[in-house]
């Protein structure tokens, strides 16, 4: 238990150690011009239509097939192409398992492309969770276009 | 009442926390008044010279604002002060009824001066006095540089804190958080409570999940730096980041384990994502899930012998706790009423877990390791990334509750129930990572 301490009056020297230098000098005001980058601009598919998912879920339903089928076509009249597929989440979930949740969705389209004859030398997979929304607003529409695999042509 | 009956008190409330035995369900979310009034003037600063800067204040102000930011103590407005004397006293020579007419009852005093012929060095002797019993509870000495000032206000609240509650303090503590530029998103560092802020990495992508090794000297994360998500360590001093994977798929939420000699992250093995563990080159020594669900999140243990993550396997995510002894039959531990439970954390002492429920909005919950005691936290907007202070007396996450809206950083107080923001960014700042002590 505590007991009134005696009165020590300890020595305790600082040592003078350097302080912390920062690379860049960053103090959080970088500004980066919108194209350049590691990470797409968010945008709906054109040749290749986006493909949409219920919440928490990787599930492809009936609609979803058909755009899925439609893609494949389209990819085996340009079949020199190569795509990206791209799983993004709508912003309520949690950061963290939404990539995990991406993720899920684009293996569940590259599969299903893949069980339509696409070879897989054709195809790439990648997760960008709730980061990239194609609609930034909070409601129901938005989140519906945001839960989404997107189909990127390398 | 004495400082001795209040340590009684404060001792007793601390062990609400320090116990793994007893059964008491209250954290303390109601926001109980336990601060203990305490006042702190500006040093005596004895041979100040015409010009000099204000080390005597700004030693007092730096340690009245870790006092109230405790969440233990009542900082009594310096307005209210009356003691008389214009003399430099010492702690025997200390008129208590000047301090005891305005309430407080423990009082943090000092004397300041300078050593050397340059400017800029000083030694300060800085005391904790009892006000009712009339008597310095302890003292301490300090010789430093101006630009350490903010370290020597740490360790001595450090010394208070430790007086008062039996265990260390967190003052002096960092957060690692990712902050939203332009349409990036990059590791940030700042203090404990907010202030020194700044960049670590300039990746031009997305930053996330950061963690912090045991011995503060490195920061694990995931970044989009080559496109693809992988995972990458920095120090909290800057400089460049080193590489730990480069495998296809996505590496995610790593954290060192307690000993430092090994890593827990998810990791997308053939498609789907399960924990794994790491050696600290990023190769994978153990898979310790196979459920074919999303399983994601890994937090350790504070002994290093069982991890809580987050799975799906049951439907929605929920929270898991398995024993890296016997992987084989994970527990769930979250049972609230909803269907959507992540991100969990466990405490640095051990006895709780913290994690984010879907409840009109994502709120935190804790409970003990087996998900009994089960408290909310938060209850409105949407709060997420729960994260321990290393004392295990806060919770920082980020929140969408503060000014403006934009999600930016709080810290809850557990002893206290009340939050503070600590950043107030206009895009985004999240992901909070508290680090282990560092003074």
């Amino acid at each position: 238990m505590l007991t009134i301490r005696l009165l020590t009056l300890s020595l305790i020297i600082l040592f003078v150690s350097a302080c912390s230098s920062f690379g860049k000098g960053g103090s959080g005001s970088s500004d980066y011009g919108v194209g350049e980058g590691n990470i797409p601009l968010a945008s709906a598919g054109e040749e290749l239509l986006d493909v949409n998912f219920a919440f928490d879920s990787a599930a492809l339903n009936s609609s979803a097939q058909s755009v899925l089928k439609a893609n494949s076509s389209w990819l085996q009249e340009n079949d020199d192409s190569k795509i990206v597929i791209e799983g993004h989440c709508d912003e309520r979930g949690t950061a963290e398992y939404n990539l995990a949740l991406g993720e899920r969705r684009a293996r569940s389209v590259y599969d299903f492309l893949r069980s339509l004859g696409v070879e897989s030398s054709r195809l790439s997979l990648i997760s960008y969770g709730e980061e990239l929304p194609l609609d930034p607003s909070s409601s129901e529409s938005a989140w519906a276009k945001n839960r989404r695999a997107h189909f990127a042509i390398k | 009442m004495t400082i001795f009956n209040r340590l009684l008190t404060l001792a007793y409330i601390s062990l609400f926390f320090a116990s793994t035995t007893l059964a008491q369900t209250d954290l303390r979310v109601s926001g109980a008044e336990v601060g203990f009034p305490v006042a702190v003037p500006a040093l005596c600063f004895a041979e100040k010279a015409s010009g000099e800067e204000d080390p005597e204040k700004q030693l007092a102000e730096l340690i009245a604002k870790n006092l109230d930011f405790s969440g233990l103590f009542k900082v009594i407005n310096p307005a209210s002060f009356v003691e008389t004397s214009s003399r430099c006293l010492g702690p025997e020579e200390t008129a208590y009824s000047d301090w005891s007419v305005i309430g407080a009852e423990g009082l943090i005093r000092g004397e300041i001066k300078r050593t050397g012929f340059t400017g800029g060095n000083y030694e300060a002797k800085l005391y904790l006095l009892d006000v009712s019993q009339q008597k310095a509870v302890f003292g301490k000495r300090y010789e430093f540089e101006s630009r350490d000032i903010k370290r020597v206000a740490n360790r001595f609240t450090n010394e208070v804190i430790r007086f008062f509650t039996g265990q260390p303090g967190m003052f002096g503590s960092k957060i690692a958080y990712i902050s939203k530029i332009g349409r990036f998103k990059e590791l940030f560092l700042m203090d404990f409570d907010g202030s020194n802020q700044r960049q670590l990495t300039y990746d031009k992508g997305l930053v996330v999940s950061p963690s912090w090794s045991p011995t503060a000297d490195k920061i694990i994360y995931t970044s989009y730096a080559t496109r693809t998500p992988e995972l990458y360590y920095i120090s909290p001093e800057g400089g460049s980041a080193s590489q730990l994977t480069s495998r296809d798929g996505l590496e995610l939420g790593a954290e060192f384990s307690p000993d430092g000699r090994s890593i827990l992250a998810s990791a997308s093995l053939a498609g789907l994502t399960n924990i794994v563990q790491m050696d600290l080159r990023g190769k994978v020594t153990r898979q310790l899930t196979k459920s074919g669900a999303i399983d994601v999140s890994p937090s350790w243990s504070p002994d290093g012998k069982n991890v809580a993550f987050c799975s799906n396997r049951s439907g929605g995510p929920q929270i898991y706790t398995m024993s890296l002894d016997d992987i084989s039959r994970p527990k769930r531990i979250s049972f609230t009423n909803s269907k959507y439970c992540t991100s969990p954390s466990w405490s640095p002492r051990g006895d709780k877990i913290a994690f984010v429920c879907r409840s009109a909005g994502n709120q935190i919950f804790v409970s003990d390791p087996s998900g009994q005691q089960l408290v909310q936290i938060t209850f409105r907007g949407n709060n997420e990334d729960p994260n321990w202070s290393p004392d295990g007396r806060y919770l920082v996450f980020s929140s969408d509750l503060g000014r403006g809206g934009a999600r930016n950083v709080v810290v809850f107080s557990i002893l206290s129930g009340t939050s503070r923001q600590i950043t107030f960014a206009k895009s985004e700042n999240s992901q909070p990572a508290w680090s282990p002590i560092i003074e």
